[in-house]
């Protein structure tokens, strides 16, 4: 066994035995959905900073980074600020609103601040929420699975299968919980990994003189240091900044919030979690352009991260770097299969099909959720049809223009009502699909992002419809609460949420 | 040390928005830095009303 295949099998195992071990210590579905709500700063930035990179960084942004250069920073720019705003912002309002009202997900935060017409609410959030992800899902199963069958030999299809299924399974067992843990070692492998391929890498295609690799890279590309370059024109560039809306609203950065201990664990990971995303975000691109140098003709279905490392970054860094892709991509797999599936299956399930099921079903009907979200996410890997960077871009497209709207809003005004969130989250989707698909048939840029138009939308539908039949008492004491620091000692009785 | 720096942020060889864009960058690490100054050592409010509607 070569050491890329057991530094890669390990971290796949090790993967898997945190979901297997957290399965021994969920007691009840705030341990499975929330991990308890008593998570400590580092391992909230460990989880929120693995859950966000994912392959759609480590192939999809390096194989751009390679091609275009330095604009590729248009898209990290807006994801900086969308960091500040999910957690200085939407982190401390949902940790508030947890406090007040039973919130296990990204279905409940939107039903207890619109509380006038809950039910529909979050019914609606957590179909949108299932048909949004899969895309993303979809992405990382690609990404895991052409990364295996390099690695151990395999046909694509049997590398989607047994991949699908590890992933599945760790997430099934050990639910919120297990994935925190994984996630805690695969942030550690892929950051390992990222962070010393750039000197090494620049080392070895130098011959032992970096200085002279670095004047190869900035002789490739006239354009390489330019914010456009023919392959991402000013449309595409300006279309990145839809990422500040995607980011703060992405459900599977919102509910690690949720499992927090306490408003200032929060604060405190914030600069680490911006310092963090700056050093990964910022690395990808001389990766890019060092796999560019690797192999200038980049055939299709190749990636430049995976040409540096299996050729210039020796054994043991280049199986790291191989592992590392494999991590960002299970963290996001298993976060997303659990924010998707938990959602899914608790709406549906809990509130209209087994209404009085108990704890135990309650766990096993979230874990069906998860294993549906799988399969679809396992159909889209086998068929490919849209690469991995604009799998993530749609994914992302669709979560800016769905819930942007409703869940700042809600935060922001307290004039915002159920009937405009419903509209919002309505209007946005379809606007954005519908620009997406004309887009695409007509290879046209209206709009120059799909995600401003579904905005545009949304926003429209939260004003007029929120003016036509405005907010509740309750919504705007939601609101209100939102804006007070939760004090344990000042909490109402009875309204507590059983997990805190 | 230097060279790495360069790697990641060759602000010499970058274009003028590109360069607009890395302040930008900098900055919402720096306003990061100052919220949590201000909240997590000072303890100072963050996100409060003075006043709240009843």
């Amino acid at each position: 066994m070569s050491i890329t295949t057991a530094v890669f099998s390990a971290v796949l195992l090790l993967s898997f035995a945190a979901g297997a071990a957290a399965s021994f210590f969920i007691r009840n579905v705030s341990d499975y959905y929330v991990a308890g709500g008593r998570m400590p700063w580092y391992l909230l930035t460990g989880t929120f900073l693995a859950s966000n990179v994912s392959a759609g960084l480590f192939l999809g942004a390096t194989n751009m980074a390679g091609t275009n250069g330095y604009s590729i920073w248009s898209s990290y720019v807006p994801t900086s600020i969308g960091f500040l705003i999910a957690i200085a912002f939407v982190g401390v309002m949902v940790r508030r609103l947890s406090r007040h009202y039973e919130v296990y997900d990204f279905a409940d935060i939107l039903a207890a601040r619109y509380s006038s017409h809950s039910v529909q609410v979050r019914t609606l959030s957590a179909v949108l929420l299932a048909v949004v992800y899969i895309p993303i899902l979809g992405a990382q199963f690609i990404a895991l699975a052409s990364i295996a069958s390099v690695i151990f030999g395999l046909s694509y299809q049997v590398s989607v299968g047994v991949i699908v299924l590890l992933v599945v399974g760790y997430t099934l067992l050990g639910g919120m919980l297990g994935v925190i843990w994984s996630d805690g070692l695969q942030l550690l492998v892929l950051f390992l990994g990222l962070v010393l391929a750039v000197p090494i890498g620049m080392n070895a295609l130098g011959n032992g003189d970096s200085a002279k690799a670095w004047e190869d890279i900035s002789a490739i590309s006239s354009t390489l240091f330019d914010w456009t370059t023919p392959h991402w024109p000013w449309y595409v560039a300006v279309g990145q900044l839809f990422w500040l809306f995607a980011v703060p609203v992405q459900p599977h950065l919102v509910t690690r919030f949720l499992t927090a201990r306490d408003e200032k664990t929060i604060l405190i990971s914030l600069p680490v979690c911006l310092v963090a995303g700056l050093v990964i975000y910022s690395s990808s691109v001389p990766i890019g352009l060092l796999g560019r140098l690797t192999s200038p003709e980049l055939g299709t279905g190749d990636y430049y991260y995976i040409e540096l490392a299996t050729q210039h970054l020796g054994a043991w860094l280049g199986a790291f770097a191989l592992a590392g892709i494999a991590a960002a991509a299970l963290s996001t797999c298993s976060t997303v299969l659990i924010v998707s599936g938990q959602s899914f299956s608790r709406e549906l399930c809990e509130h209209w099909l087994f209404p009085n099921a108990s704890q135990r079903q309650t766990l096993w009907l979230a874990r069906v959720g998860v294993l549906l979200v799988g399969i679809v996410g396992f159909v889209i890997a086998v068929y490919q049809p849209l690469g991995i960077f604009w799998l993530v871009v749609l994914s992302a497209s669709l979560l800016a223009a769905v819930y942007f709207v409703p869940l700042i809003a809600g935060f922001t005004f307290p004039g915002a009502s159920a009937a405009g969130a419903i509209a919002a989250m309505v209007l946005g989707g379809l606007t954005t699909l519908a620009v997406f698909s004309v887009n695409e048939l007509l290879d046209a840029h209206y709009f120059i992002s799909e995600a401003f138009a579904g905005l545009a939308a949304s926003a429209l539908g939260m004003w007029y419809f929120s003016r036509r039949f405005p907010s509740s008492a309750e919504e705007r004491d939601a609101y209100e609460k939102c804006w007070k620091r939760a004090e344990p000692s000042t909490a109402p009785q009875g309204h507590e949420s059983p997990h805190r | 040390m230097l060279e790495l720096v360069e790697w990641y942020f060759p602000w010499s060889r970058l274009d003028m928005v590109l360069r607009i864009g890395l302040v930008i960058w900098v900055t919402v690490v720096a306003a990061s830095c100052w919220i949590y100054w201000r909240t997590v050592i000072t303890g100072k409010p963050w996100l409060m009303r003075r006043r709240h509607k009843r």
